[in-house]
Formats: C-alpha cells, sequence, structure tokens
C-alpha cells in the first residue's frame, strides 16, 4: 500500500473514532462522555491531586475509558509510516496524555506511600462507593504496610524492650489537612467558610484564593472549586 | 508543581500559524484541528505549534496581546492599580517565552516585546512580595488572589503555603497553651482573617 493509502485509512478510522464518541454522547444511558472530555475530567483530576494534601477520590472509570481510547489510537496508527506528518502529532498527543496519567498516577502512589496506614484506617470506615482508593491501590497500599512492618520488625523492633514495641499508632503519618492550597471556584459559591472564627466569603466564578484545604475540601470533591 | 509542569499546561493553549504545506483536518483527542491549507492561519495547540515552527512548516502568528503599544498600556495599568490587573493570557509568560524564543523572527520587535513583558512581571512580583508580606503580618488565613497567573502563583507556591502552614500551627498550640493557662487571666488574643491582595 502507497502512504496514500494508509493517509486515507486513518482518516477514516479517525473520523469514525469520533463518531463514536458523538454517537455515546447522544446514548439513552447519558452515561458515556466524549475524549475531550473525558482527557479534560482526567487534567482536572491530575492537577487536583498534585496540589491537594490528601488523597483525592481515585478516578479508574475515567482511567479506563482514556486507556482504551489511546489503545485505540494506536491501532489506527500501527500501519503509519512513522514519518507521515499524521503519526508524529498524534504519537506527541499520545506521549502528553500518557504523562498525565502516569503523573497522576505517580502521584497518588507517593501520597499511599506516605501516608499508608492512615489511608488504609480511612479506607476501613468508607462505604463502598466512598472509597478514595481503586481497588488496585488498596492491595498496594496492604502490601506496602504489611512489608515495612514486617522490615522494621525484622531489622530493629524485635531487639526492642517490649514496652516500646506496641507504639505502632504513634508512627503513623498524617497529612495535614489545614495546609494552604491555592484554588479557583468553577461556579459561585455562595458563603464559604474561610477562617477559623466561621467567617464567611462567596467565591464568584472564576476567582481565585488561597485557602486551608479543609475548607473547601468538599467543595472539590463536588467540582465546584478545583486546585491550582 | 515544577516549573515544567506550568509550561506543559501552558502549552495547551491556542495560538495561530500560517503553515507553508496543506492538509486535512487531524482529529486528537483533545479536539480537531484544522484542516492546513498553505498561507492560510489556523488554530492549533501552543505545543503543536512550536513543534512545526522547529520543523520549518509554518510561521507563527504572534498573539494579539504581543504589540507593544498594548504591553505599555498593560505596564502603566500595573503601576497605577493597587491590585493586580488581568493579564491579557492567563500563560502570557509560557507563551512569550516558548513563542519567542523559538521563533524570534515571527514576532516584530521581539527584543523590547520580551524586555516590556518581563518588566510587567517584575513589576506584578514585587506587588506580590509586598501583599504577601502585609498578608502574613495580617496574620490572615484566607486571601483572595484574582488574576494573579499560574506561574505567578508557583514563583511563591513552595514559601507561602508553608509558611501560612507554620504560622496556623504556632497559633493552634498557643490558643492550646492559653487555655491551660487562662486561669491565670491571660489575655486571649484574635485571631482574624482578612484579605490583602484584593478587595
Amino acid at each position: 500500500m502507497s502512504e496514500e493509502d494508509y493517509t486515507t485509512k486513518i482518516t477514516r478510522e479517525d473520523a469514525c473514532l469520533n463518531r463514536t464518541a458523538d454517537d455515546d454522547e447522544d446514548d439513552d444511558e447519558g452515561e458515556e462522555i466524549t475524549a475531550q472530555k473525558v482527557l479534560e475530567f482526567l487534567e482536572t483530576a491530575w492537577t487536583n491531586e498534585m496540589c491537594a494534601p490528601d488523597i483525592l477520590q481515585h478516578q479508574s472509570d475515567m482511567l479506563e475509558l482514556m486507556m482504551g481510547q489511546l489503545a485505540h489510537m494506536e491501532e489506527n496508527m500501527k500501519d503509519l509510516d512513522k514519518n507521515d506528518f499524521r503519526f508524529v502529532v498524534h504519537q506527541m498527543e499520545l506521549e502528553r496524555i500518557r504523562y498525565v496519567m502516569a503523573s497522576y498516577l505517580r502521584c497518588r502512589l507517593q501520597k499511599i506511600e506516605t501516608y499508608t496506614k492512615h489511608l488504609l484506617n480511612e479506607e476501613s470506615t468508607r462505604s463502598a462507593e466512598e472509597k478514595r482508593l481503586s481497588p488496585e491501590e488498596t492491595k498496594f497500599a496492604q502490601e506496602y504496610y504489611e512489608n515495612m512492618e514486617e522490615c522494621f520488625q525484622q531489622i530493629a523492633l524485635q531487639y526492642m524492650p517490649n514496652t516500646q514495641r506496641s507504639e505502632a499508632d504513634q508512627r503513623i503519618v498524617r497529612p495535614n489537612l489545614m495546609s494552604h492550597v491555592f484554588v479557583k471556584a468553577n461556579v459561585s459559591v455562595p458563603a464559604v467558610v474561610v477562617g477559623v472564627d466561621d467567617e464567611e466569603v462567596d467565591l464568584a466564578a472564576g476567582s481565585q484564593h488561597i485557602i486551608p484545604y479543609q475548607l473547601i475540601a468538599d467543595l472539590i470533591q463536588k467540582h465546584q472549586v478545583q486546585l491550582i | 508543581m515544577d516549573p515544567c509542569v506550568i509550561e506543559f499546561i501552558g502549552e495547551k493553549s491556542i495560538i495561530g500559524v500560517i503553515p507553508n504545506f496543506s492538509f486535512d483536518p487531524l482529529h486528537l483527542i483533545s479536539g480537531s484541528v484544522g484542516p492546513f491549507r498553505a498561507g492560510m492561519p489556523v488554530h492549533v495547540p501552543l505545543w503543536l505549534g512550536i513543534h512545526l515552527r522547529k520543523q520549518q512548516k509554518c510561521r507563527i502568528v504572534p498573539p494579539e496581546w504581543m504589540d507593544m503599544d498594548l504591553l505599555e498600556e498593560i505596564k502603566e495599568e500595573e503601576k497605577r492599580s493597587k491590585f493586580f490587573t488581568k493579564m491579557p493570557s492567563e500563560h502570557y509568560m509560557v507563551e512569550a517565552q516558548l513563542i519567542m524564543s523559538t521563533a524570534p523572527d515571527d514576532v516584530p520587535r521581539c527584543e523590547e516585546i520580551r524586555t516590556i513583558i518581563k518588566d510587567i512581571f517584575d513589576i506584578r512580583e514585587s506587588k506580590l512580595r509586598t501583599s504577601i508580606d502585609a498578608f502574613i503580618r495580617g496574620e490572615g488565613t484566607y486571601a483572595k488572589l484574582d488574576n494573579l497567573t499560574l506561574l505567578e502563583m508557583h514563583s511563591v507556591r513552595p514559601i507561602l503555603p508553608h509558611s501560612l502552614d507554620h504560622i496556623a500551627r504556632y497559633q493552634r498550640t498557643a490558643v492550646a497553651t492559653q487555655r491551660d493557662t487562662s486561669m491565670l487571666g491571660l489575655n486571649s488574643s484574635t485571631m482574624n482573617s482578612s484579605s490583602f491582595l484584593t478587595q
């Protein structure tokens, strides 16, 4: 096949890819969204995660969707010449999206490694739909915790007097939820408590603020504000 | 966030380029671009524009605000105003840096523009430092930061939130101590939060 053929092919497939996404939007279920929306969603989740002191709700579904999209795109590009203009541009975009996803997951892993026991404790009090960690992350956290405990035990704890052994609770690292973050309001949010003495302000849509995390944590969950 | 992450985010902004080749529209995941017609301006994400320019496949159309008169005005306004003025672009520093380092020839009066943008940035930075000083002295926990761009925020990112966190910690300790000593009749100081940056 000539290069021209490949080009036509990817055009068709590309158009096809976009059409599927559009069709999905019209679905009765109203559950499916376009690839573009998924990407925007993930990028917001990524910046939120990077800026938040605590771990946020996991986005496995969105990641899954995007992974599928990437695989689909790669499948389309497979036959394309490496120097084709399309190939280069699509490849660049894929790399950018992969970076966002990888950076997002890395950021979460870092938090899990730092606050292992704290997160596990928190998770055990949450109901199934409120879980912040994905099943894979929970497994990782569990194993990481067990291995660390085992390691401490082997290296030091077993040689220590009994009285000092049972201080596991004191070793729990907790995030500082009152640490200050930069937020941007997506919509106007009336009467947000901003100070220790219950002072309230209205956040106008598009306005930016610096504020202790805990005071706006629930607004992030509701997508009313985002961290920047 | 590292400066390179901020650049990465800034690279999503849209700029105009004039390609010297023709090509059908590209359906990227982040949205479609094109069609490319030689000599016809087309909007593309900054990252793509920079890539094409490096390949000598296009000329970059400088954003409207990269204009000496307009920037002079912004600079004067920034000097006059007590607060931060709205910048023409959310990522003006990133865009200016990327465009002018890759394609200095595409921007008329490039050197002058580079200087004036840096001037504006410096004015804003010094304003930011002064406000932060006032903010911390005022023992606030909350401030409004309208019109501050991402890069500017990150120029104070490590130090400002950290110092506020530390101050908050001291205050909590102080309150706790006060509770213990309140029976001795010591006065309690109140904490107030205020917005010094804008009102």
